[in-house]
């Protein structure tokens, strides 16, 4: 079955089955990896990308379900690094391994869109991705930063 | 990558193929000030420097530490260094630990000076050639910024216009390292050189790998560790849409179809019959019941001097004998999982004469003579490609998983399947396919004289062989004791005079494995909370006598007060408040915590903040450094709050982060990293935020409660974070 996917600002016509999670669309029919797999059960926030601005975990996501939205990957959140999430993130040295990365940023952006200053427990409700390598601290400092809240 | 020519025995050469390059070949005269690590360093014709390394940078920033050494010693910008990996060949192994991989946290240890030697001794010789053509002492010239300058005549050259010249020259015997004194970018919180491509989606990643008509495969194991797969119906597989084989490994089945979807999808489908295997019985309760009796029986083997460090078995047990209070707790923690952000996978492509793997691993070497083994190939004819890391924390130490994706492309190959295959685990799959941390009990006795000074420690542990599950090149030849045993227990700094270890091999079944700090992550608990118990009894302030302890061990003494010093340890805390406090030594590191909790209702404590500090010796990024620690301390948290892999029935019975929790960012308190330097011998980093957190944890629950904690993780103590 073909369904047509908005993916970055391009629609894209994909010959899949309608209930693959937009995870595996993204990441081996469009062939962007920067969204990542972490457990695909909707648990830890690797596989973060916005659907109309919100974050969602698409590998909880089936593709039915977005052909009508408009989906943003990680390698669309700017042409250069230039979000001020990424700045801060690049300034406050965030990701190590770096895996769960895409997930943390997109999920930041979204808080960051709803709620431009948000207080700590704003950021402990929304932030809710798993990092294994323990970039919390990190992760919350630079929201803050890229939000101008002084830490 | 031009081939490094490791036959010539000069120093510098014009390689070939490449230009106007240089080769800075090992080094003959570097032998002996870089025992580990033969140095290899290229200048491009545009003044770009390349190092090659043979250590992964699997997260903690070492390739940016390593680039800054560079950049110091050659007096070149950081910008204008990469470091790379070294081909997986028998010449580029790491000579210190005999092959090539990363763990214990050798990163900067092994490659550190080596490479500053080396990028010292390019400097010299660049120095060299640009005093001869500037016809003037070499001491009169200085080099900076990728350029000889010559300040009495204004004259200058760029490095790139001295490679020909220098290339002439011979080495300096002992290349000068730059004074930490004079350090600009060695030393400096730089920015990471990974960082970027990590927040765009750019990285690619082992299971990111994508490559021409690549088919993916998804694999379950059968339920059981050593269970076999009996039998099973493909139709239903076969039926769904996408999916391309079934294929029945010994003790696994895989489904490949046109991507991770469908062969999914395929997979659950199945209906497999699994044969029970040898390890069916295994149950968490039977297996804590022997180890804890094990461990009071303490009949295990003794470790000797010349096997543990500091073990004297006969002042032990005349230290037991004539104490005036034995502080004796029997201690117990469980199999833990790495839980990699990214789980296990390999990609690999036959080819006419070999083969060629792309995966996120931390041992290059013996994962390719493994795969090599499978294939019938000579190990040189498999190219391994090691991509960035999505976490090791010595999971990708073992090769299991790489193993597994040659034996499925024989399989496919016998079958007539030509093109690459990405086999990926799902974290099911993951977490259930074992090389945990061993499950341990240690009966744990500290005598004390009459003055509640130690005399002696008697450690009996229960666990399961790490060394012989692993089956690694760094695990080999120690047939009786499990040097493992030992760690954060022996070569401490207090004045503990005599120590006895000994281990009960209790081993059902369940492959364990290296995980980050090792033996250290029970061993820092087993310690610290006997301290703790110690200090209670004489009725000593637990960072007080720890001092006592310390007297004369310098570098542990101070560590100990600058860490208590930043917690602010005796200042007036808030009414139902505590601090806990717990370090350790392992990787010529010291490392330690102080926690603040309360406990707002009974079993539940509230944990306010942490203060960490670390001295590893040479700091090469302090900011990486502080990663590092709060890295490992929050992993260290997720393990002592809920982490375990239970057993029922011989099946693991978490599968998920939903049955596996991680410590989450609202769980996190605020947390203040210390790091100091002393200028020594480079430490470890990666390693030594996990063991502390626990016991500092545990010592303050203790404070509080006069109940020592002796068992993990903390709900298996009746403790619950809120
Ligand atoms: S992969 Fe989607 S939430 Fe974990
Ligand atoms: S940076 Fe490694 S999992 Fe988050």
């Amino acid at each position: 079955m073909t369904l047509t996917l908005n993916i970055n600002g391009q629609d894209h016509p994909l010959d899949i089955d309608p209930d693959t999670p937009l995870l595996w669309a993204l990441r081996d029919n469009l062939g962007l990896t920067g969204t990542k797999y972490g457990c695909g059960i909707g648990q830890c926030g690797a596989c973060t990308v916005h659907i109309d601005g919100q974050a969602v975990r698409s590998c909880a996501m089936p593709v039915e379900a977005c052909a009508a939205q408009r989906v943003t990957t990680i390698e669309a959140l700017s042409p250069d690094r230039s979000h001020a999430i990424q700045r801060a993130w690049i300034e406050g040295q965030v990701p190590q391994c770096g895996y769960c990365q895409s997930g943390m940023i997109m999920a930041a952006v979204a808080l960051l869109k709803e709620n431009p200053k948000p207080s700590d427990a704003d950021i402990d409700a929304a932030i809710t991705n798993l990092c294994r390598c323990g970039t919390y601290p990190r992760v919350r400092a630079a929201i803050k930063a890229a939000a101008g809240i002084a830490a | 990558m031009g081939k490094m020519d490791l036959s010539r025995r000069g120093f510098l050469s014009l390689s070939a193929g490449t230009g106007f390059t240089l080769g800075f070949g090992v080094l003959p005269a570097l032998g002996a000030a870089a025992p580990g690590f033969g140095p290899w360093i290229r200048i491009a014709p545009d003044g770009m420097v390349t190092a090659l390394t043979n250590v992964s940078d699997i997260g903690q920033g070492t390739h940016t530490g390593l680039a800054q050494a560079v950049a110091e010693e050659l007096a070149v910008p950081l910008t204008s260094v990469r470091m790379e990996l070294a081909p997986v060949e028998k010449a580029f192994h790491n000579k210190s630990i005999g092959n090539y991989a990363v763990y214990g946290s050798i990163g900067l240890r092994t490659n550190l000076r080596p490479l500053r030697l080396a990028a010292a001794g390019a400097r010299q010789m660049l120095a060299e050639a640009a005093a001869a053509r500037f016809a003037v002492p070499v001491d009169q010239v200085v080099m900076r910024n990728g350029q000889a300058l010559h300040a009495a005549s204004g004259r200058s050259l760029d490095y790139k216009d001295l490679l020909a010249d220098a290339a002439k020259l011979s080495p300096p015997a002992e290349p000068k390292l730059t004074p930490r004194t004079e350090w600009k970018v060695l030393g400096q919180p730089l920015l990471r050189q990974d960082i970027p491509g990590k927040v765009d989606g750019s990285t690619v990643y082992g299971i990111d790998v994508r490559l021409p008509g690549m088919l993916t495969a998804v694999v379950t194991h059968a339920p059981t560790f050593g269970g076999t797969l009996v039998s099973v119906d493909e139709a239903p597989a076969l039926a769904v849409r996408g999916v391309r084989k079934v294929v029945r490994l010994a003790r696994a089945l895989a489904v490949v179809g046109d991507g991770y979807w469908p062969a999914s999808k395929g997979l659950a489908a199945l209906s497999p019959q699994w044969g029970p295997g040898p390890n069916a019985g295994i149950d968490s309760d039977g297996l804590s019941r022997q180890l804890r009796d094990a461990a009071m029986a303490g009949k295990g083997y003794s470790f000797p001097g010349s096997e543990m460090p500091g073990t004297n078995v006969t002042a032990t047990a005349q230290a037991m004998a004539g104490a005036a209070h034995v502080v004796d707790t029997l201690f117990e923690v469980p199999f833990l999982a790495h839980a990699t952000m990214e789980p296990m996978h390999c990609a690999i492509q036959l080819r006419a004469d070999g083969a060629e793997i792309w995966l996120s691993t931390q041992t290059q070497s013996d994962t390719q003579a493994a795969v090599a083994t499978v294939l019938g190939l000579d190990p040189a004819k498999v190219k391994v490609n090691a991509t960035p890391v999505g976490g090791g924390f010595g999971r990708r130490l073992e090769h299991d998983f790489a193993v597994q994706a040659a034996h499925l492309i024989k399989a496919l190959a016998a079958d007539g399947v030509t093109v690459p295959v990405k086999m990926v685990w799902p974290r099911e799959t993951d977490m259930r396919a074992g090389y945990y941390r061993p499950a341990v009990a240690s009966r744990v006795r500290l005598a004390l004289d009459a003055n509640g000074m130690p005399m002696g420690m008697r450690c009996d542990n229960a666990n399961p062989s790490l060394l012989e599950h692993t089956g690694l090149t760094i695990s080999g030849g120690r047939p009786a004791g499990d040097w493992s045993v030992g760690m954060g227990i022996v070569q401490q700094s207090y004045a503990i005079p005599a120590l006895h270890l000994t281990w009960t091999r209790v081993d059902p079944g369940v492959p364990v494995g290296f995980w980050r700090s090792v033996g250290a992550s029970q061993n820092g608990l087993f310690l610290e909370v006997t301290i703790d118990q110690a200090a209670r009894h004489v009725g000593v302030d637990p960072v007080d006598y720890r001092r006592r302890l310390l007297t004369g061990k310098d570098r542990a003494l101070t560590f100990l007060n600058k860490l208590a010093a930043v917690a602010g340890w005796g200042r007036t805390l808030p009414p139902g408040h505590a601090l806990g406090f717990a370090m350790g030594e392992a990787n010529n590191a010291i490392s330690g915590h102080v926690v603040e909790l309360s406990i707002p209702e009974p079993g539940k404590f509230r944990l306010h903040r942490i203060w960490a500090a670390i001295d590893p010796g040479v700091v090469a990024n302090p900011n990486a450094v502080e990663a590092q620690m709060m890295g490992g301390t929050i992993f260290g948290l997720s393990a002592a709050l809920a982490g375990e892999i239970t057993l029922k029935d011989g099946t693991v019975e978490q599968s998920n982060f939903d049955s596996y929790p991680l410590a989450t960012l609202a769980q996190v308190p605020p947390m203040e990293v210390l790091v100091i330097g002393n200028n020594t011998a480079a430490g470890g980093v990666g390693e030594e935020g996990v063991p502390s957190i626990a016991p500092a944890i545990a010592n303050a629950l203790f404070a509080l409660t006069g109940k020592p904690i002796t068992r993990l993780p903390l709900t298996r103590a009746g403790w619950a974070m809120v």
